[in-house]
């Protein structure tokens, strides 16, 4: 990424107040089966391995496909550098309307959004974008919980250093 | 008795000046030489090629034909297209020649135009001392012609399968129809940008609801996505944003021989009011003020001194771009500008955030096609 927006999005989304603010662990070869969000269906996973991966999903919901998300979840080495990456994700984003999310509802170790259509979270080194991708706009808030919930759980199952 | 057995048209993989340039179907599948094979090949599809107007320029145009017969009387006959292949004799050696070169007639790519040709080829044959040509067989090609050979990201080495960035014909079927009739590589440029912006609202749209983020170019351009969301598939979703459109702009016209970069400016401005791809309502883009950045496809080094092709947004095109009344205005080969000259950068940004609409050329880049 270009050095100066970086920095100019260092300073926008206060990256010094939540950089190493990190839950432990990592995480490798993150995937879903399918069955991972209540009532929505998985369409296409597809890994691009080259560093850092990211697994790109697309799950549909009832028949007509007008509800469409996109979920987005990228591995990176470590903590820190789900840090940089959540930079470099917030950077692809032409919105200067997306926000931090604070308080009890908030996914992540840190989280963004935009309204309820739009989240960008990171949890220990991975990374985790929701959003639309139908025509039908939906609220991507419960699902942002379920995706973090599963990253609890499997960070939970690693074993003990 | 007589048959032909395989047609070349791209028989030298290291130029382009007398035949075909080097293509490959799409990221999966290749095309290989010889194009054209007896009984496999059938439909006009089955048989392309690609050919550069500025490569070719002047030159005799050639194919590579191997042919066989039956009858083993037969040692020699002269074989034709009528209007497309010149007549030439070919002699038989236990019953079979080698690829012989044959001079085509007014080939396509000697129009100088985009397109795209699906021929018919009406093969006849003549045995010596004989003055009626008999009917061979017919022979279906697809045709593709463009304006140079393509640029980056596309490349033309090394012509193997293990190489995805040989240009796509899964492309060449839009761009070159999108184009058809372009002379020069800014008209093509310019055809290529109003076709990617009419794709909306239906095929795709601006990102409203996800921030304006990236679908298709986060951080190559997933391009088997795009042509599935073409061809009615899911793609990687309705939403585009800027770079999804400068990428795939860019890529495009790249492969009609444009030579056009995805570079951003910013960073953090204001806009003026501008109709987002899909949109029909003249506001700040989805009524967010500004933009953190935006990419557009630019020429040469990017900088405010160069055009901008923008298949992402209408900015006004009024002698005042801040308010009514609205003039929709497609940004194709418009200079970037400077505050001020009433160019790119004053239509697309508020007059207060012009300073911070910066060219960044150290953005510039071509992304891997996908």
């Amino acid at each position: 990424m270009d050095e100066e927006k970086r920095q100019f999005l260092e300073q926008r989304y206060a990256a010094s107040e939540w950089r190493g603010q990190t839950t432990g662990g990592i995480l490798e070869n993150f995937g879903f089966s399918g069955s991972e969000i209540a009532g929505w269906t998985l369409l296409r996973a597809q890994r691009n391995p080259a560093a850092p991966s990211f697994l790109q999903s697309l799950w549909g919901h009832g028949d007509a496909r007008d509800e469409v998300l996109s979920v987005r979840v990228v591995e990176c080495a470590t903590a820190d550098a789900a840090g940089d990456q959540l930079i470099e994700e917030l950077g692809n984003c032409q919105s200067p309307a997306i926000e931090r999310r604070t308080g009890a509802n908030a996914v992540g170790d840190v989280a963004f959004g935009l309204g309820a259509t739009m989240t960008l979270f990171a949890r220990a080194n991975m990374v985790v974008a929701i959003s639309n991708a139908g025509p039908k706009v939906v609220s991507v808030a419960a699902i942002a919980q379920e995706i973090d919930a599963l990253i609890l759980e499997r960070l939970e199952a690693l074993p003990v250093a | 008795m007589i048959e032909i057995e395989a047609i070349q048209f791209n028989y030298d993989p290291g130029a382009a000046t007398h035949d075909a340039f080097n293509v490959r179907k799409n990221a999966a599948q290749t095309i290989t030489v010889p194009e054209w094979r007896r009984f496999a090949s059938v439909n006009p599809e089955d048989s392309p090629a690609a050919y550069s107007v500025a490569s070719a320029k002047g030159n005799t145009i050639s194919i590579h034909v191997s042919l066989s017969c039956s009858d083993p009387a037969v040692v020699s006959a002269e074989v034709r297209v009528p209007h497309h292949v010149k007549t030439r004799a070919v002699h038989f050696a236990g019953g079979a020649t080698s690829f012989l070169a044959f001079e085509l007639f007014d080939p396509p790519v000697s129009h100088g135009r985009v397109g795209i040709w699906d021929l018919d080829w009406h093969w006849e044959y003549r045995l010596p001392s004989h003055h009626h040509w008999h009917p061979l067989t017919t022979t279906r090609h697809r045709i593709y012609v463009v304006m140079d050979v393509p640029s980056a990201p596309w490349n033309q080495t090394p012509f193997s399968g293990a190489n995805t960035q040989l240009p796509w014909t899964d492309v060449l079927d839009y761009a070159c129809r999108w184009a058809e009739g372009a002379h020069s590589v800014d008209h093509a440029a310019a055809i290529v940008t109003e076709r990617v912006y009419a794709l909306g609202p239906t095929v795709v749209t601006y990102d409203c609801p996800g921030g304006g983020s990236s679908h298709y170019s986060n951080p190559t351009f997933d391009c088997t996505a795009f042509l599935d969301r073409m061809k009615g598939g899911l793609g990687n979703g309705i939403y585009v944003n800027c770079s999804d459109c400068a990428t795939i702009l860019s890529t495009f016209a790249n492969a009609l021989g444009c030579d056009l970069w995805q570079s951003q400016m910013g960073y953090g401005f204001s806009l003026n009011p501008l109709l987002a791809i899909g949109s029909n309502v003249w506001q700040t883009a989805c009524g967010w003020g500004g933009f953190n950045y935006h990419e557009v496809a630019w020429e040469g080094a990017c900088t405010a001194a160069e055009d901008v092709w923008d298949a992402c947004l209408e900015v006004n095109g009024s002698s005042n771009p801040t308010g009514p009344p609205f003039v929709p205005l497609l940004p194709r080969d418009l200079e970037f500008g400077n505050p001020g000259s009433l160019l790119y950068r004053d239509r697309l940004a508020a007059p207060a955030g012009r300073p911070n609409c910066q060219p960044r050329p150290t953005t510039r880049q071509r992304r891997v096609v996908t």
